[in-house]
This record gives C-alpha cells, structure tokens and sequence, in this order.
C-alpha cells in the first residue's frame, strides 16, 4: 500500500522517505568521477585567475589612492598539490609496523564522585522556555521585552533560546559575572529572521534578575553574530567562556580543538580577553602542536589505540593533523559541531575530547575508517591539561563501531555516537566519569 | 598520494551521490535541480578534498553543504516562483506516483520545516543532529518536525482522496504534480 491510500493517522514518513530514496538512488547515475574532478579544477583555475585578477586590482586601486575594500574571497585556498615532504612516510623503505598492543583488560567501576550541586540563586530556577525577557536590538532579531514560549517568540523575525535540552554541550551557564554577588545567566540565542530561514545566526546574552524578578539582558550581544555553535558555555573566575564553532562550511571562523574564547565585564560591556586555553593542534605559525603523553606502552590509552604509547604532537598534514611514528600514523578526528571540552569534574576547569584514531601508514585515513582496512585502533580521547601539553587519561571505545559524535552533560554522563565502520545505524551509547575514567 | 587522494574521492563520490540527490530533490522538488546541486556539492568538496579527508565524518560536510545550497537556491528561486505559479512540477518515470506525491507535498512546507523533516526522514539524523545542523534547539526541531508531518499527513490524504499524484494540491505556489516531464530530469 502506498501513502497515498493510506489514512491520514496512518502516514509513516520514514516508510515514505526509505520509498523515496530507493528510487531516486536507482534514478541516477552519476557522471564519472574524472569528469566530475576536472569539472572542479578548472573551477579552481577560474578562480585562482579570477582572485589574481582582484589582488592586481587593489593594487592600482592602493596605488592611485582609492578607497576600494577587497573582502577574502570566500574559497579557501586550493589544496596542496605536494604533500610535506618532512612527514610523510618513504614508499621505498617501509618502516616496520609494530604488532598491535593487546586489547586492555576491562577496567573495574569505581565510586562515582559526586559532582558541585546546582548554583543556589533565584535565577537558576528561571523557566527560560516560557520567560518574558527584555533584550537588547540586532538586526534580523526582534527586540525589546519579548515572551517567549517553548524557547521562541511568535512570528518573525524570530529569537530562539538554545537552551540545554538535548544539543550537545552546555548552552546557558551561570554565575558572578558582575561582581555584585548575584548570579547571571549566559544564553546561547539565535534569530530567524524569516520563516524560509532554515539556518541561524547565533551569540550570547546575559541575562540578569531584578529583586521583582525581571530579567533583562545586560553588556548588549556578547561575541560575535555568526553562523556558529557556542558548544560549550560555562562561567569560570567571573568569566564567560565558550567554544565557538562554525555550523556552516565555508564559514570564515575558524575553531582549534582545545580552545574557547573568554569575555569578561569591564563595567558596560562583555569585552574578549584570553582565555589561556591551549589548542592541542599547531596554531599560527607552529609546525607542531604541543606534546601530547599517551602514556606506557602497555598502558590502557596505548593499548586501547592499538599503538605505542609515548610522547606525541601533532603537525598539519594534507589528510588532517597527524603523527607518523614508527610505521603508524596516529590522527586526530575533527566533527562538525562537537563540545571537545568538558568540565569532568563540575569544578571550571575543562578537559579535551577528541577522536583519534592509530593506523598502519600505507592506509588511507577515508579507507581505514571506511573498511577497517589497517586501523589499528580509534575512540574519543580524554586530555587532561598539564603545564608543558596533555596526558591522556583515557580512550573511549565502542570495538567494532567509530565514533561519530558525543555529548558530556551536567550530570556527568558522557554519551558517544557510534556507527559501524563504512556507514550505517547511529547509536548511543554511555559512560559515566569516575574521577579518573570513563565507566560504563 | 594524489591518487590516492583520487581513489578516496572517488569511492565517497559513487557510494554517496544517490543519496545526495535523494536529499536535494526532497528539499528543491526537482530532480534536475538536484543532480545539478549534488554534482556542485562534489566539485566543492575535491577542491577543498585535503581538508575533507581529515574529517571522520565527510558525509556530514557533504549534507550541509547541499542544505545549504539548496536553502540559497530556494531563496533566489522564491521571486521567480511567483511568476510561474502555475508551472507544473515535473514527474521522473522512474519515480513511482507516490514519491512524486510526497516530493510535492513537501514543497508546501516552509523550508525549516522541510529541512528538518527531509533530514530527519530521509537522511535518517536523530532530532539532536538535526537541531545540531539547523542550530536551533531540539525543541524547535521537535516542533517542526510535528508540523511538518502533519502537513504532509493531510496534503497526501487529500491528494489520495483527489485520485493520485497527478492531482495533488502543491501547496501556496499553486503547483501541481503530474505534468510528465521526464525528458529534461533523464537528459541530465
């Protein structure tokens, strides 16, 4: 029976939809890849020429003294054509690949600590999906006291409150931000600004409750106004810190992992200042990133990778930031919108969380998390900082399944997303911190 | 290296292009439309290929990057449409009556609604990743995904109650399905 003799109350789209896809992937044909690559480097040259074109154009324009302004063009540069000579390993000599470790022993459950309780302030019991808020005016956002019901306002253009209901990360954060004893609220917003909208622009306010019990926003909108996902905001010293991350590829933000930007109250406004959190990855002008401790050989993190323990940095590589070791390659995993920092303890101070995985080298990183083919191990790895780098405190694993995705929220479970290696079904799976380790 | 850059692409391109059109032609309704995007959409990400392959998961590099295209050609599209209100939406033979029921029904939702249901349906997200994707909340999500299913409940008992696709009411536009037109989707 097809949807269309099928009752109203009986529509299952996911039926429908699995029906759709069948037939259009057995409608099509794609063209051949070759066509299809060189289709796009001729692209690349056109716009190569074309920016060549634009930068000689400011030139006279710099030189006759106008006043043109070129913005960036919005492709990023063409990938190199010449990987680094400096890493990557001699086809003619291959290095000896060590026997994998074995699989660690399963690990015994410890009490699980008890984590800070809530902040004790009236404005921790706020019901913000149903709040009346007084907020400051931005473009593409409505303004003034707004009432909002189930996170939104009516109509368009329309403000939404990324509250803390399922997305990963942590999106309202409380605490001191004033220094007047009283704690504020720090709220990941965003604006629609019409109903075709399908994406949005996000930032921060501040919300602050008066003794009638108002709330209104305070220091205007904090950060910037971009397509992107404040993952993580968590209040720490009288600071706001979050990890920003772009939800749009192609956007011109760009995020390192380990990271987070900070702001703080000068007396009128949230101003940026540094946030001393350091990238795990090279940033600027570094050709390596800071050292990363695996620990022992026969330690639970190495023999869960299934590689060497040790010392490791990461430098930029063609297929994304890698160590090539002793005829493996270990390589860090990057998603689109994951918290990779994470308050473990509830006490501020934040670790990283990033995939990683250990391959043989003459794989290809598409080919080993694809097929399995020479993947030697891979999980999300738990960094704790320490004054020279990291020290890897643990590797969370499903065998058999990569993870795609995680969230750690305040009661300290961290949920990982997995799918078998090549693509298929999602699943959840969970783990709670010890204090030293992710438990099941 | 450069051919293994090749193969990688190459193997993402043909396990993956079916699946990218399938997308696109939910959110544009067109079939051309949404090889065109899907080929776009690939030639995008082999020139950014070497930052590509360094994410575990490019798939998802690849959907957001049709959403997105697909969300800036429905805006360009949206004064157009209006002049061709009465522009039937075409039917791909191979596309059995109710597919092309429901790709129609979906052009009568607003495009957050659609997107949300296409990628959740189709794509098969769970509503956190959706949320995650769209960056709204699961509850936005939650509700637009009520709607949108509800909307498409009762434009697909309508156009069953009319007899068949080739009546279904397409929504404000004034579109209809069931002008055959498969020659141009074929040709490309």
């Amino acid at each position: 029976m097809s949807h269309l003799d099928t009752p109203k109350s009986e529509f299952e789209p996911r039926d429908a939809f699995a029906g759709l896809r069948a037939a259009v992937r057995a409608s099509v044909t794609p063209p051949p890849a070759t066509t299809l690559r060189a289709r796009a480097e001729r692209q690349l040259r056109r716009r190569r020429l074309a920016t060549v074109a634009l930068v000689a154009a400011a030139v006279v324009a710099v030189l006759v003294g106008t006043s043109t302004i070129l913005r960036p063009t919005a492709t990023p540069p063409p990938p190199a054509q010449t990987p680094s000579p400096s890493i990557t390993p001699s086809t003619s000599t291959p290095p000896t690949v060590p026997p994998r470790p074995p699989w660690p022993e399963p690990r015994p459950n410890l009490p699980v600590p008890e984590r800070p309780t809530a902040i004790n302030d009236p404005i921790a019991a706020v019901d913000w999906a149903n709040a009346t808020l007084t907020v400051p005016p931005r473009e593409d956002c409505p303004s003034g006291t707004l009432r909002f019901v189930d996170g939104q306002t009516e109509g368009f253009p329309q403000m939404i409150l990324a509250l803390d209901d399922g997305v990963p990360g942590q999106r309202l954060a409380y605490g001191d931000l004033t220094g007047d004893g009283s704690a504020e609220a720090v709220i990941e917003v965003s604006c629609l600004a019409h109903e075709q909208d399908a994406h949005a622009q996000s930032a921060l306010l501040v919300f602050t409750r008066d003794s009638g019990g108002a709330l209104r926003s305070i220091g205007g909108w904090v950060g910037p106004v971009e397509f992107i996902n404040h993952t993580n905001i968590w209040v720490h010293d009288g600071r706001i810190l979050t990890e920003q991350v772009p939800s749009l590829p192609g956007s011109d933000y760009v995020y390192a992992p380990g990271t987070a930007a900070a702001y703080e109250w000068d007396g009128d406004s949230f101003v940026p200042v540094p946030s001393g959190l350091t990238a795990v990855v090279p940033l600027g002008d570094e050709t390596l990133g800071p050292p990363i401790d695996l620990g022992p050989d026969d330690g639970y993190v190495a023999r869960a990778l299934g590689c060497p323990g040790g010392v490791i940095r990461f430098r930029q590589h063609e297929d994304g930031y890698r160590v090539d070791r002793d005829g493996v390659v270990y390589r860090l995993g990057f998603t689109v919108a994951e918290p990779y920092l994470a308050d473990l303890d509830g006490d501020g101070q934040t670790y990283v969380l990033i995939p990683v995985q250990c391959r043989e080298a003459d794989v290809a990183a598409q080919e080993a998390v694809s097929t399995e083919t020479g993947l030697r191990g891979q999980g999300l790895l738990v960094l704790q900082r320490t004054p020279t780098g990291f020290a890897a405190l643990d590797l969370v694993t499903v065998p058999g399944r990569l993870v795609s995705g995680w969230r750690f929220d305040k009661s300290g479970v961290l949920t990982a997303y997995t799918s078998p290696y090549g693509g298929g079904v999602v699943e959840p799976t969970t783990w709670v911190w010890n204090g030293q380790y992710f438990q099941p | 290296m450069v051919d293994a850059d090749a193969r990688a692409f190459d193997t993402l391109y043909q396990a993956h292009y079916g699946d990218l059109v399938a997308l696109l032609h939910a959110l544009t309704g067109d079939l051309g439309d949404a090889q065109d995007l899907a080929q776009d959409v690939f030639c995008r990400a082999w020139q950014r290929w070497r930052v590509i392959a360094g994410y575990d998961d490019p798939v998802a590099w690849l959907r957001r990057v049709a959403v997105n295209l697909a969300t800036s050609r429905f805006r360009r599209r949206r004064t157009a449409d209006r002049h061709l209100a009465r522009q039937q939406v075409e039917v791909v033979p191979a596309l059995q009556p109710d597919h092309v029921a429901l790709v129609a029904a979906l052009r009568t939702l607003p495009v957050n609604q659609r997107t949300a249901v296409v990628l959740h349906y189709l794509v098969d997200l769970p509503v956190a990743d959706v949320a995650q994707e769209l960056g709204v909340p699961v509850g936005t999500v939650k509700a637009w995904l009520s709607r949108g299913r509800a909307a498409l409940a009762s434009r697909l008992d309508e156009a069953g109650r009319t007899g068949a696709a080739g009546q279904a009411d397409a929504g404000p536009t004034g579109r209809t399905s069931g002008s055959v037109d498969g020659g141009r989707a074929a040709s490309r």
